[in-house]
């Protein structure tokens, strides 16, 4: 099962750098679906088939519910929001996708020479987890910093959160039923709640460029004062 | 500290929903009727007001580490779509701000929490030299990510443009209760660190509080809306009280100076953990009177911008003396409460500490000194739309409470040999 599950985490850094890559609003979403529905499945190719025998309920419940709402529920909800904000491309982004894709490759590297520096104990399931939940964390962020659109800022943020889960499975972490269920549900809730602020955005600004949004602060009302 | 801090803050939390619940009866009425434009159902406002008090108690009380996460992931949740109740620009742009970088911040907790939690399961097996590095680490995350939610620079960006485009109850709310929630996870953890990292972990939170005074200084000085300068406010007084955490959980209980007593046994320094739970409790009420009374003006002139709002003894008495006297109760004015706090964490702080922390509140005190004062005196420049008298029943009650316990307060420390009893 081990071989299973390093080949899932070697497709799910390739993701990553296609996600880094792509301007196509439905291809981003495509991609975050599926690392959702990797996310989903890691748990059980993680567990330890030979010692523990097999899964319980409770890990096969956690890792249904995580796969249909990451890998379902939520891609949904994002290409409902993009589709009402009629977004299809992200046309002018801070950062150009050749050079995000290079960025992406070098967030790889260095997550995994921080990797090999961490002490690794020898409860986590695979070697390969904790870099890849840091690459995928980290090109979530870098999402989030270089693109315009407030919808791939969304998705860079569920990229993020998918790192996050995948570093929790790489560490076997049990939290109990009420409280992954209640994970998933503020994940779900959050997007909800962006897509309806995205909504908003574009009914008021016309527009979902975030470009838009900077019209608070404070050093250039101070320049204009004095 | 923790059990004690915890009920504090639910009953702190629980007065504060009744305070601007019954603030937002009024207020949501009259801005309505003054601003007109597109905002929010108020079905869907009480909705979010009422999940956005449970959530914060959910978050204070919850069981687990874990479960306090998905509370306050929750608060940040049910209280964005609050904050643009008026659907302006401003607000929408201040709304998406605080859900991206809250976000993003909670995120980073779960993911020092889980580095936590990986830690204690080494710590209960016995690696003592491993789990060493992942609470160290871990601690860091918990400080950036809460931090973030609880306004310590350099974290605190999306606090001044939320609090300032909310509409006042709701400001209100987020100051004087959500920051306290936030803070108490970081309390929650601190807590739990093995002692060989106390020390970093304390000089960690002495670094941001002392960055978030810093900071608020500077952005207060030459503010242009009263309603950021409240803001910035909240960031200063949140990184004062993580630093008077901080000296409390280092320094050792003194016989001479009283112990904190909590579940029968000596949890630290007597004055400094008073201190600490008192500058929560009496921030919290002052920042709240101050923002309701922000609101009101905001309401009667129109504008948040203070150029336009001036002479308030002539046109609006009553929130004339409600705005300068809780400006001067905020900072740290005897008979202050938020004075005796202060002076119990620059008598305790070591000097180098105590100085630098005193220059940043002096700025701070000038800056909003020069606000208060060019607002309340001097001519009028715009004639005011006054607010109904009911809507000064709250804030005046607030100030009531807070000039009877700071009278008391100073009376307290001012008894000759009182920080030896």
């Amino acid at each position: 099962m081990t071989s299973t599950a390093e080949i899932l985490l070697a497709l799910f850094l390739l993701t990553n750098i296609v996600l880094a890559g792509t301007g196509r609003l439905r291809q981003a979403i495509r991609l975050v679906a599926v690392q959702g529905w990797m996310v989903g499945l890691l748990p059980i190719l993680l567990w330890n088939w030979t010692d523990a025998g097999a899964p319980g309920f409770r890990v096969w419940a956690v890792a249904f519910v995580n796969g249909a709402v990451k890998g379902v529920a939520l891609p949904i909800l994002l290409r409902y929001a993009a589709d009402r904000a009629k977004a299809n491309f992200e046309l002018e982004p801070l950062v150009g996708f050749r050079l995000s894709q290079v960025i992406a490759f070098a967030i790889a590297s260095a997550s995994f020479a921080i990797g090999k520096a961490l002490h690794i104990h020898e409860t986590v399931a695979s070697e390969l987890a904790i870099p890849v939940a840091f690459t995928t964390m980290g090109t979530g962020l870098f999402l989030i910093c270089a693109r315009r659109k407030a919808i791939t800022q969304v998705l860079g943020f569920l990229a993020f959160e998918n790192g996050i889960a995948v570093f929790g499975s790489g560490i076997l972490l049990e939290y109990g039923l009420v409280v992954e269920l209640g994970i998933l549900l503020d994940v779900f809730v959050l997007v909800f709640v962006l897509g309806i602020a995205i909504y908003q955005i574009n009914r008021t600004f016309s527009s979902i460029d975030t470009d838009r949004l900077n019209a608070l602060g404070d050093v250039h009302l101070m320049h204009r004062r004095g | 500290m923790i059990e004690n801090l915890k009920w504090l803050l639910v009953w702190l939390t629980s007065a504060l929903f009744v305070a601007d619940l019954v603030q937002s009866v009024f207020y949501i009425r009259e801005a309505d009727r003054r601003e007109g434009g597109d905002h929010m159902s108020h079905r869907t406002y009480y909705i979010c007001l009422s999940a956005f008090f449970g959530a914060m108690v959910f978050a204070l009380l919850s069981p687990s580490l874990p479960l306090m996460w998905v509370a306050v992931e929750l608060t940040t949740l049910v209280s964005a779509p609050l904050i643009a109740y008026h659907r302006s620009r401003g607000a929408l742009e201040a709304m998406w701000k605080y859900l991206l970088i809250c976000s993003i911040g909670i995120g980073l907790a779960l993911f020092g929490t889980m580095l936590v939690m990986h830690a204690l399961e080494l710590q209960e097996k016995g690696v003592a030299e491993g789990c060493r590095m992942w609470f160290k680490v871990g601690f860091v995350f918990i400080l950036a990510g809460y931090g973030t939610k609880t306004g310590l620079a350099p974290f605190h960006t999306w606090l001044p443009d939320a609090h300032s485009e909310a509409p006042a109850p709701v400001s209100a709310l987020l100051s004087g209760a959500l920051l306290n929630c936030s803070f108490f996870a970081i309390a929650r953890f601190r807590e739990i660190m093995p002692a060989e990292i106390a020390g970093f972990c304390d000089a960690a939170m002495i670094v941001f509080g002392i960055l978030s005074v810093a900071v608020a200084a500077v952005f207060m000085v030459r503010q242009t809306d009263f309603k950021r300068l409240l803001a910035y406010s909240s960031v200063e007084h949140m990184g004062l009280i993580v630093i008077l955490f901080a000296i409390f959980m280092r320094t050792p209980a003194d016989p001479g100076r009283g112990a904190l007593i909590s579940g029968g046994e000596i949890v630290g320094d007597a004055v400094l953990g008073l201190a600490l739970l008192a500058h929560i409790v009496f921030h919290s009420l002052t920042k709240t009177m101050l923002f309701q009374t922000a609101g009101n003006l905001l309401l009667a002139f129109g504008t948040r911008a203070i150029a336009s709002v001036q002479g308030l003894g002539v046109s609006m008495k009553g929130h004339a003396a409600l705005w300068i006297v809780g400006i001067l109760f905020i900072c740290g004015m005897p008979p202050s409460v938020l004075f005796a706090s202060e002076l119990g964490l620059v008598v305790s702080a070591p000097f180098w500490m105590s100085a630098l922390v005193l220059a940043l509140l002096f700025i701070v005190f000038a800056a909003m000194m020069k606000v208060a004062l060019a607002m309340t005196m001097g001519t009028p420049v715009a004639k005011p739309e006054p607010v109904p008298g009911k809507m000064m029943i709250v804030p005046f009650t607030l100030l009531a409470i807070l000039v009877a316990s700071g009278v008391l307060a100073c009376i307290c420390i001012s008894i000759p040999g009182a920080w030896h009893n």
